[in-house]
């Protein structure tokens, strides 16, 4: 029985000054399962993992792997002894090429030099295994998609031979095309007796892929349980936030006024975005869902000067806004909040003050003079609202957890007040209870006359809160639906046409 | 056994590096002790240091670094350090040193100084605006604004002003000289404009992340433009109080401007990738190294050493910098 099991987790706790983000916890993983993690945001998660790969030590307790008390004190420390992990914010060199990430640390070299041949061969056949024809060795990492990247990541892990796969919310910002891909990837890496830490927020995942759920709660461990049929998705829920949660987005509670955005003939970068045109009401939240390359990221951009369109307008009020840069879009009041929190969006260095007033410095200031005391009160705001767990205002967004740098960022666009809000991934790593507090405070926002487009690659979300959802296709327009003719189908069927006619 | 030994090393380092990080953190008070334990020290040394002719001396000398410093540091938060402040200093000075010799009045010398001073840091703000890096603009403009001075005066000085011009470097109150009275108001309305100017202030996001500040709203090469254009001006007031000054002008003035005023701020906490540092603490760090440097003087070491310190000086405080940088990335992501 004990050979069964691969990782054990003695009462390990970890402090960080002014918060205890583990309080001594005990759990045991079984060799070549999926164990999935889950719990609120800042529960502990990523500590643990963090605690697991050698990025961080603990304070206290023992992780002992296949009977071996160990100290891990960096991360290749703990690839070396076979536990491999992705993190939550992707970390890898954007500005390299596919093959320099996969191989970095052990470049084939050949006579003393860089063996370019067998890299790239090696690489070819590696993103072939993963199904990643469609990506080149040399292809710069910026330039694929999350998706891809991710996968990239898992495949340099396996490379160097991991027996433990840690995913810290590798789905948080996938297409369900991508998580699709990733699921596959996860039964192979299973039937190779690979063991897979996998934390999600995402429950029908977590039922999905599991073999053991173990819940944290306020550092605390909850239970270990095994994923049986008794395991629903609300008895997870009650695990982690020890009460039942509405799944209430509020779609269709607002009353539609006026015209208050027209997007007229977006083009984009020849087949990108084509011709797109929509129409945004006051007290609407309306949703675009489309798949990942479908253009809907690129039509956000578009719209607020993020990207230069190749053409389109649009208008505010019935008025043209000649937009040519944010800081245009800014003053026609509309605001754009990308999925990248980390490097478009945070300011992972200053505070949380500081990070929820950025967008809203001029509101928050008098005669150009800045308020510190609004700012103060204007953030305390949007920390009680969307119960946001920091230590205090001046503590720094890198030192959150996902999804409540996920909140600061919520409350950072929510504080500038624009007339219309394009969100791209609105609860990007938010857990289950805090996600419906988010889409009260957007149709809050809604129901004083602003108007919110939402892109989100959860369609049960999407459909929870949208009053309207536009369905985009190889960057054009493929339908819209209203609120109760939605289902996931009818949505799917019309973000595929094209493809099945074809094929 | 073997990993609580490992645990309780761990725990004393992380408490001595709570220390370091509460120095560095706490920058301004740091440097208040650096200072004060340096003046007794050199007092102990030099009975000669606490007398009001050095100090004069000493803050004289700062005085135009100050002026010129102020808005460096509201570039050097947004994420750009300026290395052609030395070069500009002296050719607007010369500028207007020449246009006066040539029977220009004071008040049209003066305004030829600002404006030139003006334009060239205009250029520099262009520059960067239109993706040339920061460095490889500035210090081109430190090349070329140089060679300039160069061409138009060559190996002679500028001289022979007139009094009520020299009077603009010279004057004092209460026996306070002109230059660190205009150091003082530089340093106080900087302050203040920094802290509170909603418009300065944003230099703080557009340093930290120039796509987020940019996204918000925030017009990065606006302020860029702008923060440029007044570093350029500020080195022209400097230029003219310190010709005012020393009543003379040549092309080796202000030769090592941008350097010194660089290592100061980094050292006063104001970071070369931007982002963060008070003016306060950038002062300090300016005063800290001029006082190395007084040191240096009293010590009768060779003033060659000189150099040799301010760069090695240079490269632990970036070192440290990148260090703690690093270390909170590991501790706190
Ligand atoms: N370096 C740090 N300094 C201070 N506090 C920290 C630090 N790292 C994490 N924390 C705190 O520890 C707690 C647990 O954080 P952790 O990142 O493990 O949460 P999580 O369970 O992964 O949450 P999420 O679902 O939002 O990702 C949080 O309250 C967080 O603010
Ligand atoms: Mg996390």
């Amino acid at each position: 029985m004990e050979n069964n099991v691969i990782i054990s987790v003695e009462n390990v706790a970890k402090s960080f000054p002014g918060v205890q983000a583990l309080k001594g916890v005990s759990f045991k993983i079984r060799r070549g399962t999926t164990h999935c993690i889950i719990g609120e945001n800042g529960a502990g998660k990523s500590t643990l993992m963090k605690i697991l790969s050698g990025v961080q030590t603990a304070t206290s307790g023992n992780i002992v792997v296949d009977g071996e008390t160990v100290v891990f004190h960096n991360p290749a420390e703990a690839l070396e002894f076979g536990v491999g992990t992705v993190y939550q914010e992707l970390s890898n060199y954007q500005q390299l090429d596919v093959a320099h990430n996969m191989y970095c640390g052990m470049l084939p070299i050949k006579h003393g030099m860089l063996d370019w041949k067998k890299l790239h061969a090696d690489t070819r056949k590696v993103l072939d295994e993963f199904g990643l024809t469609h990506v080149s060795p040399t292809d710069m990492m910026v330039s694929l998609s999350l998706g891809a990247q991710q996968m990239i990541e898992i495949a340099k892990l396996l490379i160097r031979e991991a027996r433990i796969v840690i995913l810290d919310e590798p789905t948080s910002a996938l297409t369900s095309v991508e998580v699709e891909r990733l699921f596959e990837l996860i039964s192979t890496l299973k039937e190779k007796g690979v063991t897979v830490l996998f934390i999600s927020h995402k429950l029908d995942e977590v039922k999905y892929l599991a073999d053991d759920v173990t819940v944290l709660k306020d550092g605390q461990h909850v239970v270990t349980v095994e994923n049986t049929e008794e395991l629903t998705e609300s008895q997870m829920i009650r695990y982690m936030v020890g009460r039942d949660v509405a799944y209430d987005y509020q779609a269709g509670t607002s009353e539609a006024g006026e015209v208050l955005m027209e997007v007229e003939n977006m083009c984009y970068g020849g087949k990108t975005v084509q011709d797109f045109s929509f129409k945004l009401h006051r007290g609407e939240v309306i949703g675009i869902s489309g798949l990942e390359g479908s253009g809907r990221t690129e039509l956000f951009e578009c719209i607020v000067g993020w990207k230069k369109k190749t053409s389109g307008t649009v208008k505010m009020n019935g008025k043209v806004c000649e937009i040519r840069n944010t800081t245009d879009a800014s003053r026609c009041k509309i605001g754009y909040m990308t999925k990248e929190r980390k490097h478009l969006g945070l300011f992972l260095s200053m505070s949380v003050q500081e990070n929820i007033s950025a967008a809203a410095t001029e509101r928050l200031s008098k005669k150009g003079i800045v308020q510190y005391s609004d700012r103060i009160k204007n953030a305390n705001v949007f920390v009680d609202k969307m119960s946001i767990k920091i230590s205090g205002l001046a503590q720094r967004v890198m030192n959150l957890s996902g999804g409540n740098q996920q909140k600061v960022l919520l409350g950072m666009w929510l504080s500038n007040e624009p007339d219309v809000l394009l969100i791209d991934e609105p609860t990007r790593g938010v857990d289950v209870g805090a996600k419906r507090e988010i889409h009260v405070l957007i149709r809050e926002a809604v129901k004083q006359g602003k108007g919110v487009v939402l892109i989100s690659s959860e369609m049960p979300e999407l459909m929870a809160s949208c009053d309207r959802i536009l369905v985009m296709h190889e960057g054009k327009l493929k339908g819209e639906l209203k609120l109760g003719e939605y289902s996931e189908e009818k949505i799917m069927s019309l973000a595929y046409s094209n493809m099945q006619q074809v094929g | 056994m073997q990993l609580k030994e490992k645990n309780g090393i761990e725990k004393k380092q992380s408490r001595m590096m709570r220390l370091v990080m509460f120095a560095i953190d706490r920058r301004e008070v740091t440097l208040v002790i650096l200072i004060l334990a340096l003046g007794a020290f050199l007092t102990w040394v030099s009975p000669n240091f606490l007398s009001a002719a050095n100090f004069s001396v000493m803050l004289n000398a700062i005085g135009t670094d100050i002026i010129v410093a102020v808005p460096m540091a509201f570039c050097m938060i947004a994420g750009h350090s300026d290395f052609s402040v030395g070069s500009n200093v002296c050719l607007s000075s010369i500028l207007a040193g020449m246009a006066m010799n040539a029977g220009a009045s004071p008040i049209v010398g003066i305004l030829i100084g600002l404006a030139c001073g003006a334009i060239l840091g205009y250029i520099m703000g262009f520059a960067v605006n239109h993706k040339v890096p920061t460095f490889v603009a500035t210090l081109g403009g430190m090349y070329a604004y140089r060679g300039i001075a160069m061409v138009l005066c060559g190996a002679t000085s500028i001289t022979g002003f007139e009094r009520s011009f020299l009077n603009l470097g010279r004057f004092t109150i209460a026996g306070i000289r002109a230059p660190i009275i205009y150091a003082a108001i530089m340093i106080i309305i900087g302050h203040f404009v920094l802290k509170y100017v909603n418009f300065f202030h944003n230099a703080y996001y557009i340093g930290s992340n120039v796509s987020s500040a940019t996204l918000a709203g925030i017009n990065s090469k606006k302020y860029l433009s702008v923060a440029f254009t007044l570093t350029g001006l500020f080195c022209g007031v400097a230029g003219l109080v310190l010709c005012a000054r020393v009543g003379s002008v040549s092309v080796n003035t202000a030769t090592d401007l941008h350097f010194k005023n660089i290592v100061g701020l980094m050292v006063g906490g104001v970071s070369n990738h931007g982002g963060t540092g008070s003016l306060i603490g950038g002062m300090l760090g300016i005063l800290f190294m001029q006082m190395l440097d007084n040191a240096l003087v009293m010590l009768y070491i060779d003033p060659n050493y000189n150099q040799i310190f301010i760069g090695a000086i240079l490269i632990l405080a970036v070192a440290l910098d990148q260090f703690v940088s690093d270390y909170r990335a590991k501790v706190h992501t």
